[in-house]
């Protein structure tokens, strides 16, 4: 997938209705269920489920960058918003992106010891920001940011509509967030979770490999104003 | 803490702390005046997102008890140790936090006119079946059953969190949930078959009894067992031969874990509870067949329920004869507070 370069400030890229989304390139993912035999649970693992969980199997998406910020527009059917979980047995819907922080992180386990991996987390019930996070491994996520990632979701008829936004590079936590740089592809995972369906942690459903995203430009300036 | 096995199932056996901490509840000598669940209110739950948290609740039996049909909630484990799926209750089957109008009431000016009242129109609560009870007269019963966190030798809530946010302490069994892991989701609550994981929905962390370990490292009992004006709560090792608990669920076998077919192998153990004879149709004491159904207890406490029924009438025989019995002598708890908790006897107020 091409992130297009487009000269428009962070705030508008970060708007999900504005005009500059129609002419970027979508990518339709394919989602499945996490497999939870690999949870470090054993309730996960070895009991029953007595649902369906990973409920969104398809997630449309779109990059856009300006050379200071990148966006992301997720969008996927969901026939209710899952805000405010007002209940112990209700859950917000989220989404979120994984990015290697080593080339060779593996996606299934949510990176390893030795290989980190970074989400980007958006939950419905705190809007405004996504929390960014590292990971060494399923159930080791630690939150590392709460401000640096932009968050602008819309729900209507049926439809989530998700931009996240970040600048390419991260001063604060530098290790522990991903570097973004034009011209070099980057490798990302997606994940979303449908709160009505009771997925949380582990329940979601995934992108199973890693998809790949170019921003266009580059050293040697092609595509830059 | 972070990557112990304590309390987890592994190659087939639950690796068991070095030692276990337990309490033995008396229901004969419970009279449900709910101190405990108040001792435990004012200690630890009165934070933020905490109204609606009793971890420590009096249930009033046979009833449908706290959160509602918390028995037949699922969780825990089958005979093969295999985790059954259990379901998450709701804030109203809890019973919530009742908001009340003391402002109206207490500030207003309408003390005569205005009475104090729940807010809405409450539908369960921490104790909704107060004296209901079950049987027709003249030949009704109830007990009280207080319930804490069972600190299980092997915890449903532990082996469910996939953050390992949930641990069991190697120097005395406690299971506790570290706040600073916990993300709140619930899988804790899910699994736990006796229902005693609380939501706070303003942290987003679960929450549940912690034995009151700060008090337990002073050499103090949990509040609970402290401020208990019936003095049934008796806490100890279960490993110490000379203590009460160790004599009330080893050697006497008179204390039986709650639902032990849930297979999470509880540490809080109940004294059964004894009932006046049935009044037969003449009137008399009906000696044939006990008031609270043998059926009944047997499906709270297990098939052990009947030995130590037997036991406790026994010993009961023993002091109608004038005899001595050390089984009761431990029980009553003449001398408080070395008896009932021995190695916890120092005053709060001392620290």
């Amino acid at each position: 997938m091409l992130a297009k370069q487009v000269s428009i400030d962070a705030a508008a890229l970060g708007d999900p209705d504005h005009a500059v989304w129609s002419g970027a390139a979508s990518e339709e993912i394919q989602l499945a269920p996490t497999p939870l035999e690999l949870q470090p649970s054993l309730y996960l693992s070895k009991g029953p489920r007595d649902r369906a969980y990973g409920r969104v199997r398809r997630l449309r998406v779109r990059a856009l960058h300006n050379q200071k910020e990148i966006a992301f527009l997720l969008e996927w059917e969901d026939p209710r918003a899952d805000l405010v979980p007002a209940d112990d047995d209700v859950f917000p819907d989220g989404a979120a992106l994984l990015f290697p922080l080593r080339g060779d992180a593996p996606l299934i386990t949510m990176g390893s010891p030795d290989a980190p991996v970074a989400a980007w987390h958006w939950r419905a019930d705190r809007p405004g920001h996504g929390r960014s996070n590292v990971a060494q491994g399923l159930g080791t996520t630690r939150v590392v940011d709460e401000q640096v990632i932009a968050t602008n979701a819309a729900w209507s008829t049926g439809r989530w509509r998700l931009v996240l936004t970040r600048p390419l590079r991260v001063t604060a936590a530098e290790a522990e967030s991903i570097q973004i740089r034009v011209g070099e592809p980057l490798k990302v995972a997606f994940a979303v979770w449908e709160g009505s369906n009771g997925e949380r942690g582990g329940l979601k459903s995934f992108s199973p490999s890693w998809h790949e995203v170019t921003l266009e430009g580059g050293a040697d300036g092609a595509g830059q104003e | 803490m972070a990557g112990s096995q304590t309390g987890r199932l592994v190659e087939g056996r639950v690796v068991e702390p070095k030692r276990q901490l337990a309490m033995v509840f008396d229901l004969n000598k419970c009279l449900g005046c709910q101190t405990c669940v108040m001792a435990c209110k004012t200690q630890w739950t009165r934070e933020e997102g905490m109204a609606h948290e009793w971890w420590a609740v009096v249930n009033t039996m046979p009833g449908r008890g706290t959160p509602r049909d918390w028995e037949r909630s699922g969780g825990g484990f089958d005979a093969q140790g295999v985790p059954r799926g259990g379901r998450l209750p709701k804030r109203e089957e809890f019973g919530d936090a009742w908001e009340f109008n003391h402002d109206e009431v207490l500030q207003g000016g309408q003390g005569q006119r205005v009475h104090l009242k729940p807010a809405g129109e409450p539908s369960w609560g921490p104790n909704w079946d107060e004296d209901q009870g079950a049987g027709e007269y003249p030949n009704g019963y109830y007990f009280y059953l207080p319930r804490i966190c069972n600190h299980c030798t092997h915890p449903a809530c532990l082996e469910a969190c996939p953050r390992s946010a949930i641990y069991k302490r190697e120097e005395d069994g406690i299971v506790l949930i570290n706040e600073e892991s916990c993300k709140g989701y619930r899988f804790c609550m899910e699994a736990c078959p006796y229902k005693r994981i609380y939501f706070n929905h303003v942290r987003g962390i679960s929450q549940k009894c912690i034995f009151c370990f700060p008090r337990i490292e002073q050499g103090v009992a949990p509040a609970c067992a402290r401020q208990c004006p019936g003095r049934l709560r008796f806490v100890g090792y279960l490993d110490d031969p000379k203590g009460p608990i160790h004599k009330l669920v080893k050697q006497w076998r008179v204390a039986l874990p709650l639902h032990p077919e849930f297979g999470t192998h509880p540490n809080i153990y109940y004294v059964p509870p004894l009932a006046p004879p049935r009044i037969g149709p003449d009137g008399k004491p009906d000696h044939s067949k006990p008031r609270i159904p043998i059926e009944y207890l047997r499906s709270l406490l297990g098939p052990g329920v009947d030995e130590a029924l037997a036991l406790l009438e026994s010993e009961m025989g023993k002091r109608r004869r004038g005899e001595r019995s050390e089984l009761l002598e431990t029980l009553i708890v003449y001398r408080w507070p070395e008896q009932i908790f021995p190695d916890f006897q120092r005053d709060p107020a001392t620290l």
